[in-house]
Protein backbone atom coordinates (compact mmCIF):
# COMPACT_ATOMS: atom_id res chain seq x y z
CA UNK A 1 0.00 0.00 0.00
CA UNK A 2 1.41 3.47 -0.41
CA UNK A 3 0.14 6.87 0.40
CA UNK A 4 -0.84 8.10 -3.47
CA UNK A 5 -4.58 7.64 -3.01
CA UNK A 6 -4.12 4.21 -4.64
CA UNK A 7 -6.25 2.35 -1.74
CA UNK A 8 -6.94 -1.62 -1.62
CA UNK A 9 -10.77 -2.09 -1.02
CA UNK A 10 -10.36 -2.58 2.26
CA UNK A 11 -8.88 0.50 3.08
CA UNK A 12 -11.11 2.42 0.36
CA UNK A 13 -14.82 1.91 2.08
CA UNK A 14 -14.72 5.14 3.39
CA UNK A 15 -15.27 7.62 -0.14
CA UNK A 16 -14.67 10.42 2.42
CA UNK A 17 -11.65 9.78 3.17
CA UNK A 18 -10.22 8.66 0.04
CA UNK A 19 -11.45 11.93 -1.24
CA UNK A 20 -9.58 13.69 1.35
CA UNK A 21 -6.10 12.00 0.77
CA UNK A 22 -6.69 12.58 -2.66
CA UNK A 23 -7.16 16.04 -2.17
CA UNK A 24 -4.32 16.46 0.42
CA UNK A 25 -1.92 14.62 -1.81
CA UNK A 26 -2.76 17.21 -4.75
CA UNK A 27 -2.24 19.60 -2.12
CA UNK A 28 0.99 18.19 -0.95
CA UNK A 29 2.29 17.66 -4.84
CA UNK A 30 1.25 21.41 -5.68
CA UNK A 31 3.44 22.48 -2.65
CA UNK A 32 6.79 20.42 -3.03
CA UNK A 33 6.84 21.26 -7.07
CA UNK A 34 6.97 24.81 -6.02
CA UNK A 35 10.20 24.16 -4.25
CA UNK A 36 13.23 25.67 -5.73
CA UNK A 37 16.51 23.57 -6.49
CA UNK A 38 19.62 24.63 -5.72
CA UNK A 39 22.15 26.47 -7.53
CA UNK A 40 23.42 25.07 -10.95
CA UNK A 41 26.93 25.00 -9.60
CA UNK A 42 25.81 21.70 -7.98
CA UNK A 43 24.85 19.83 -11.25
CA UNK A 44 28.35 21.42 -13.14
CA UNK A 45 30.40 20.30 -9.85
CA UNK A 46 28.62 16.66 -10.25
CA UNK A 47 28.67 16.43 -14.48
CA UNK A 48 32.41 18.40 -14.82
CA UNK A 49 33.70 15.48 -11.85
CA UNK A 50 32.59 12.34 -13.92
CA UNK A 51 33.20 13.96 -17.61
CA UNK A 52 36.63 14.19 -16.21
CA UNK A 53 36.67 10.66 -14.83
CA UNK A 54 35.23 10.01 -18.30
CA UNK A 55 38.79 11.22 -19.88
CA UNK A 56 41.01 9.56 -17.62
CA UNK A 57 39.37 6.39 -18.29
CA UNK A 58 39.59 7.19 -22.50
CA UNK A 59 43.39 7.62 -21.94
CA UNK A 60 43.96 4.86 -19.88
CA UNK A 61 44.92 2.65 -23.01
CA UNK A 62 47.73 4.00 -22.61
CA UNK A 63 48.81 3.22 -19.35
CA UNK A 64 50.36 0.15 -20.16
CA UNK A 65 53.08 1.60 -22.53
CA UNK A 66 53.65 4.15 -20.08
CA UNK A 67 54.13 1.93 -17.08
CA UNK A 68 56.94 -0.10 -19.46
CA UNK A 69 58.63 3.10 -20.56
CA UNK A 70 58.38 4.22 -16.72
CA UNK A 71 59.76 0.69 -15.34
CA UNK A 72 63.27 1.57 -15.72
CA UNK A 73 63.02 4.52 -13.44
CA UNK A 74 61.29 3.16 -10.75
CA UNK A 75 62.67 3.28 -7.69
CA UNK A 76 62.71 -0.53 -7.06
CA UNK A 77 64.60 -1.69 -10.40
CA UNK A 78 67.31 1.30 -9.94
CA UNK A 79 69.83 -0.56 -7.78
CA UNK A 80 69.62 -3.78 -10.01
CA UNK A 81 69.76 -1.60 -12.96
CA UNK A 82 72.70 0.39 -11.33
CA UNK A 83 74.65 -2.93 -10.21
CA UNK A 84 74.22 -4.24 -13.63
CA UNK A 85 76.30 -1.73 -15.11
CA UNK A 86 79.10 -1.84 -12.34
CA UNK A 87 79.25 -5.44 -13.81
CA UNK A 88 79.31 -4.90 -17.36
CA UNK A 89 82.18 -2.26 -17.18
CA UNK A 90 83.67 -4.60 -14.75
CA UNK A 91 83.83 -6.88 -17.20
CA UNK A 92 84.97 -4.68 -20.27
CA UNK A 93 87.64 -3.47 -17.88
CA UNK A 94 89.22 -6.71 -17.19
CA UNK A 95 89.33 -7.97 -20.59
CA UNK A 96 90.74 -4.74 -22.03
CA UNK A 97 94.15 -5.17 -19.38
CA UNK A 98 97.30 -6.44 -21.24
CA UNK A 99 97.47 -9.48 -19.10
CA UNK A 100 94.85 -10.98 -20.60
CA UNK A 101 96.42 -11.25 -24.06
CA UNK A 102 97.86 -14.20 -25.03
CA UNK A 103 101.38 -14.08 -24.34
CA UNK A 104 102.09 -16.85 -27.30
CA UNK A 105 100.49 -14.69 -29.71
CA UNK A 106 102.40 -11.41 -29.40
CA UNK A 107 106.51 -11.07 -30.41
CA UNK A 108 108.51 -8.13 -29.21
CA UNK A 109 112.11 -7.14 -29.40
CA UNK A 110 112.80 -7.00 -25.78
CA UNK A 111 111.35 -10.50 -25.51
CA UNK A 112 114.04 -12.05 -28.17
CA UNK A 113 116.44 -10.00 -26.07
CA UNK A 114 115.61 -11.72 -22.92
CA UNK A 115 115.88 -14.76 -24.97
CA UNK A 116 119.62 -14.27 -26.22
CA UNK A 117 123.19 -14.94 -25.00
CA UNK A 118 125.47 -12.15 -25.72
CA UNK A 119 129.22 -12.87 -26.05
CA UNK A 120 131.92 -10.80 -25.98
CA UNK A 121 134.61 -12.05 -28.20
CA UNK A 122 138.09 -11.44 -29.86
CA UNK A 123 139.12 -13.19 -33.01
CA UNK A 124 142.98 -13.85 -33.58
CA UNK A 125 144.50 -11.35 -35.72
CA UNK A 126 145.40 -13.76 -38.02
CA UNK A 127 142.21 -15.40 -38.53
CA UNK A 128 140.74 -14.65 -42.06
CA UNK A 129 137.36 -12.75 -42.37
CA UNK A 130 135.92 -16.19 -43.54
CA UNK A 131 136.57 -18.29 -40.71
CA UNK A 132 135.58 -15.71 -38.60
CA UNK A 133 132.18 -15.99 -40.49
CA UNK A 134 132.51 -19.60 -40.67
CA UNK A 135 132.62 -19.70 -36.28
CA UNK A 136 129.93 -16.59 -36.69
CA UNK A 137 127.53 -19.16 -38.45
CA UNK A 138 128.18 -22.42 -36.50
CA UNK A 139 127.48 -20.77 -33.45
CA UNK A 140 124.35 -19.14 -34.83
CA UNK A 141 125.18 -15.92 -33.96
CA UNK A 142 125.76 -12.00 -35.17
CA UNK A 143 127.29 -9.07 -34.38
CA UNK A 144 125.31 -6.42 -32.90
CA UNK A 145 128.36 -3.94 -31.00
CA UNK A 146 132.45 -3.46 -31.90
CA UNK A 147 134.96 -3.23 -32.14
CA UNK A 148 136.38 -2.14 -29.05
CA UNK A 149 139.29 -0.05 -28.34
CA UNK A 150 140.62 -3.72 -27.35
CA UNK A 151 139.20 -5.05 -30.19
CA UNK A 152 136.70 -7.33 -28.39
CA UNK A 153 133.28 -7.80 -30.84
CA UNK A 154 129.79 -8.67 -28.97
CA UNK A 155 127.89 -11.12 -30.63
CA UNK A 156 124.50 -12.26 -29.58
CA UNK A 157 123.09 -16.10 -29.92
CA UNK A 158 119.66 -16.52 -30.61
CA UNK A 159 118.13 -18.59 -27.75
CA UNK A 160 118.73 -22.37 -28.07
CA UNK A 161 118.55 -25.20 -25.90
CA UNK A 162 121.48 -25.41 -22.99
CA UNK A 163 123.07 -28.43 -23.80
CA UNK A 164 123.22 -27.40 -27.64
CA UNK A 165 124.60 -24.26 -26.68
CA UNK A 166 127.50 -25.10 -24.19
CA UNK A 167 128.59 -27.86 -27.32
CA UNK A 168 128.73 -24.96 -29.48
CA UNK A 169 130.57 -22.72 -27.23
CA UNK A 170 133.21 -25.51 -26.04
CA UNK A 171 133.73 -26.25 -29.98
CA UNK A 172 134.31 -22.35 -30.28
CA UNK A 173 136.68 -22.17 -27.97
CA UNK A 174 138.93 -24.74 -29.30
CA UNK A 175 138.88 -22.76 -32.86
CA UNK A 176 142.61 -21.26 -31.02
CA UNK A 177 143.27 -20.20 -35.26
CA UNK A 178 139.87 -18.16 -34.89
CA UNK A 179 138.97 -16.45 -31.50
CA UNK A 180 141.48 -15.86 -28.62
CA UNK A 181 138.60 -14.82 -25.97
CA UNK A 182 135.07 -16.14 -25.86
CA UNK A 183 133.24 -14.81 -23.05
CA UNK A 184 129.83 -13.35 -21.42
CA UNK A 185 129.20 -10.42 -22.15
CA UNK A 186 128.01 -7.98 -19.25
CA UNK A 187 124.58 -6.98 -19.39
CA UNK B 1 1.02 0.34 -16.76
CA UNK B 2 0.50 3.42 -15.21
CA UNK B 3 2.87 6.97 -15.21
CA UNK B 4 4.43 5.91 -11.67
CA UNK B 5 5.30 2.32 -13.26
CA UNK B 6 6.85 4.19 -16.37
CA UNK B 7 8.82 6.27 -14.30
CA UNK B 8 9.94 4.11 -12.10
CA UNK B 9 10.98 1.85 -15.25
CA UNK B 10 12.80 4.64 -17.04
CA UNK B 11 15.15 5.47 -13.56
CA UNK B 12 16.24 1.45 -14.06
CA UNK B 13 16.98 2.35 -17.58
CA UNK B 14 18.52 5.37 -16.92
CA UNK B 15 20.64 3.69 -14.00
CA UNK B 16 21.20 0.81 -15.67
CA UNK B 17 22.66 2.98 -18.77
CA UNK B 18 25.01 5.22 -15.97
CA UNK B 19 26.50 2.35 -14.63
CA UNK B 20 27.45 0.72 -18.14
CA UNK B 21 29.36 4.25 -17.79
CA UNK B 22 27.01 6.67 -20.47
CA UNK B 23 27.45 10.17 -18.91
CA UNK B 24 24.37 11.00 -20.84
CA UNK B 25 22.29 8.56 -18.97
CA UNK B 26 23.45 9.62 -15.74
CA UNK B 27 23.03 13.75 -16.93
CA UNK B 28 19.35 12.32 -17.22
CA UNK B 29 19.00 11.13 -14.13
CA UNK B 30 20.47 13.59 -12.17
CA UNK B 31 17.80 16.20 -13.77
CA UNK B 32 14.87 13.80 -12.82
CA UNK B 33 16.47 14.23 -9.03
CA UNK B 34 18.47 17.15 -8.43
CA UNK B 35 15.43 19.14 -6.89
CA UNK B 36 13.93 16.05 -5.19
CA UNK B 37 17.43 15.31 -3.43
CA UNK B 38 17.72 18.88 -2.51
CA UNK B 39 14.43 19.56 -0.77
CA UNK B 40 14.52 16.04 0.90
CA UNK B 41 17.98 17.03 2.35
CA UNK B 42 16.41 20.27 3.21
CA UNK B 43 14.64 18.63 5.70
CA UNK B 44 17.62 17.80 7.88
CA UNK B 45 19.91 20.15 6.31
CA UNK B 46 19.52 23.88 7.22
CA UNK B 47 22.05 25.61 5.38
CA UNK B 48 21.40 25.64 1.62
CA UNK B 49 24.97 25.50 0.28
CA UNK B 50 25.58 22.53 2.96
CA UNK B 51 22.26 20.81 1.15
CA UNK B 52 23.89 21.63 -2.32
CA UNK B 53 27.10 19.92 -0.93
CA UNK B 54 25.02 16.88 0.48
CA UNK B 55 23.67 16.55 -3.06
CA UNK B 56 26.55 16.56 -5.13
CA UNK B 57 28.18 14.16 -2.75
CA UNK B 58 24.68 11.61 -3.03
CA UNK B 59 24.73 12.22 -6.93
CA UNK B 60 28.71 11.67 -7.42
CA UNK B 61 27.86 8.10 -4.52
CA UNK B 62 24.97 6.74 -7.30
CA UNK B 63 27.51 7.39 -10.23
CA UNK B 64 29.98 5.26 -8.56
CA UNK B 65 27.77 3.05 -6.87
CA UNK B 66 25.20 2.73 -10.01
CA UNK B 67 26.27 -0.86 -10.64
CA UNK B 68 25.79 -1.96 -6.97
CA UNK B 69 21.59 -1.42 -7.05
CA UNK B 70 20.19 -4.46 -7.18
CA UNK B 71 16.62 -3.83 -7.92
CA UNK B 72 15.39 -4.45 -4.79
CA UNK B 73 14.09 -1.04 -4.08
CA UNK B 74 12.98 1.86 -6.47
CA UNK B 75 15.65 3.78 -7.86
CA UNK B 76 14.37 6.75 -5.98
CA UNK B 77 14.51 4.91 -2.50
CA UNK B 78 17.59 3.58 -3.30
CA UNK B 79 18.48 7.21 -4.09
CA UNK B 80 16.77 8.86 -1.25
CA UNK B 81 18.28 6.45 1.02
CA UNK B 82 22.02 7.44 -0.15
CA UNK B 83 21.03 11.20 0.50
CA UNK B 84 19.55 10.58 3.89
CA UNK B 85 22.64 8.72 5.25
CA UNK B 86 24.93 11.63 4.10
CA UNK B 87 22.50 14.71 4.86
CA UNK B 88 22.47 12.85 8.46
CA UNK B 89 25.67 12.65 8.52
CA UNK B 90 26.62 15.95 7.34
CA UNK B 91 24.19 17.06 9.77
CA UNK B 92 26.46 15.00 12.63
CA UNK B 93 29.43 16.92 11.49
CA UNK B 94 27.73 20.55 12.12
CA UNK B 95 26.52 20.82 15.77
CA UNK B 96 24.94 24.00 15.02
CA UNK B 97 22.14 21.99 12.43
CA UNK B 98 19.10 22.32 13.15
CA UNK B 99 16.36 19.38 12.35
CA UNK B 100 13.64 22.08 12.02
CA UNK B 101 13.35 24.68 9.42
CA UNK B 102 12.17 28.19 11.21
CA UNK B 103 9.05 29.80 9.49
CA UNK B 104 10.90 32.70 8.23
CA UNK B 105 12.85 30.48 6.11
CA UNK B 106 10.38 28.07 5.04
CA UNK B 107 8.41 31.06 3.49
CA UNK B 108 11.71 31.86 1.24
CA UNK B 109 11.11 28.42 -0.29
CA UNK B 110 8.47 29.45 -2.94
CA UNK B 111 10.71 29.15 -6.55
CA UNK B 112 11.10 32.61 -7.56
CA UNK B 113 11.10 31.43 -11.30
CA UNK B 114 7.78 30.48 -11.28
CA UNK B 115 5.79 32.74 -13.97
CA UNK B 116 2.73 34.85 -12.12
CA UNK B 117 0.77 33.54 -15.13
CA UNK B 118 0.90 30.27 -12.71
CA UNK B 119 -2.22 31.57 -10.87
CA UNK B 120 -1.75 33.88 -7.70
CA UNK B 121 -4.42 31.43 -5.77
CA UNK B 122 -2.56 28.59 -6.49
CA UNK B 123 0.91 30.33 -5.76
CA UNK B 124 -0.91 31.58 -2.37
CA UNK B 125 -2.49 28.33 -1.68
CA UNK B 126 1.15 26.53 -2.31
CA UNK B 127 3.06 29.01 -0.21
CA UNK B 128 1.16 28.30 2.77
CA UNK B 129 1.17 24.79 2.46
CA UNK B 130 4.73 25.24 2.44
CA UNK B 131 4.49 27.22 5.66
CA UNK B 132 2.02 24.53 7.03
CA UNK B 133 4.36 22.00 6.23
CA UNK B 134 7.31 23.98 7.91
CA UNK B 135 5.99 24.05 10.92
CA UNK B 136 6.05 20.42 11.26
CA UNK B 137 8.72 18.44 13.10
CA UNK B 138 11.14 17.01 10.58
CA UNK B 139 9.97 13.53 10.94
CA UNK B 140 6.44 14.67 9.47
CA UNK B 141 7.61 16.31 6.98
CA UNK B 142 10.20 13.66 5.63
CA UNK B 143 7.09 11.22 6.20
CA UNK B 144 4.54 12.73 4.28
CA UNK B 145 7.46 13.95 1.07
CA UNK B 146 8.37 10.25 1.01
CA UNK B 147 4.90 9.03 1.37
CA UNK B 148 2.72 11.61 -0.98
CA UNK B 149 5.72 13.11 -3.08
CA UNK B 150 7.80 10.55 -3.83
CA UNK B 151 4.59 7.77 -3.89
CA UNK B 152 7.08 5.13 -2.33
CA UNK B 153 5.42 2.18 -0.70
CA UNK B 154 4.84 1.82 3.03
CA UNK B 155 7.20 -1.19 3.50
CA UNK B 156 9.88 1.11 0.93
CA UNK B 157 9.79 3.56 3.23
CA UNK B 158 9.36 1.68 6.65
CA UNK B 159 13.22 0.17 5.27
CA UNK B 160 14.33 3.28 4.33
CA UNK B 161 13.94 5.13 7.27
CA UNK B 162 14.95 1.70 9.92
CA UNK B 163 11.20 1.73 11.45
CA UNK B 164 8.30 -1.34 11.49
CA UNK B 165 5.51 -0.66 8.50
CA UNK B 166 3.32 0.00 11.45
CA UNK B 167 5.17 2.96 12.73
CA UNK B 168 5.10 4.08 9.15
CA UNK B 169 1.48 3.97 9.02
CA UNK B 170 0.97 5.80 12.40
CA UNK B 171 3.49 8.15 11.16
CA UNK B 172 1.63 8.93 8.25
CA UNK B 173 -1.80 9.68 10.49
CA UNK B 174 0.07 11.84 12.79
CA UNK B 175 1.36 13.90 10.46
CA UNK B 176 -1.43 14.04 8.31
CA UNK B 177 -3.48 15.43 11.84
CA UNK B 178 -0.71 18.00 12.86
CA UNK B 179 -0.84 19.15 8.71
CA UNK B 180 -4.49 20.48 9.23
CA UNK B 181 -3.72 22.10 12.17
CA UNK B 182 -1.13 23.84 10.65
CA UNK B 183 -3.48 24.87 7.78
CA UNK B 184 -6.66 25.93 9.42
CA UNK B 185 -4.04 28.34 11.86
CA UNK B 186 -3.17 29.45 8.22
CA UNK B 187 -6.48 30.21 7.23
CA UNK B 188 -6.12 27.71 4.87
CA UNK B 189 -9.00 24.90 4.34
CA UNK B 190 -7.48 21.73 5.11
CA UNK B 191 -8.44 18.70 2.42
Amino acid sequence: MSASGQLPPEHGSDSNELASTIELRRALRTAFDAEPGPAPRARAAVLRRIHAQKSDQRVSWLAPVAAWLRAPLVPRWAPAAALLLIVIQGAALIHMLPGRTNPAATVTTRALVTTATRLRVVFNPLASAAQMRELLDALGARIVDGPASTGAYVVELAAADPKQLSEKLNAARARHDVLLTLELAPP
Amino acid sequence: MDSADQAAARDIALLTAAASGEPAAFELLYDRYERRVYNYVRTFVRQPALAEEVVIDTMLAVWHGARSYTQASRVSTWILGIARHKALDAVRKSSRQSADLPLDEAATLVDSAESPVDGIDRNRNAQLMQRAIAQLSADHQEILRLAFYEDLPYAEIAALLAIPDNTVKTRVYYAKQQLKGCLEQLGLESA
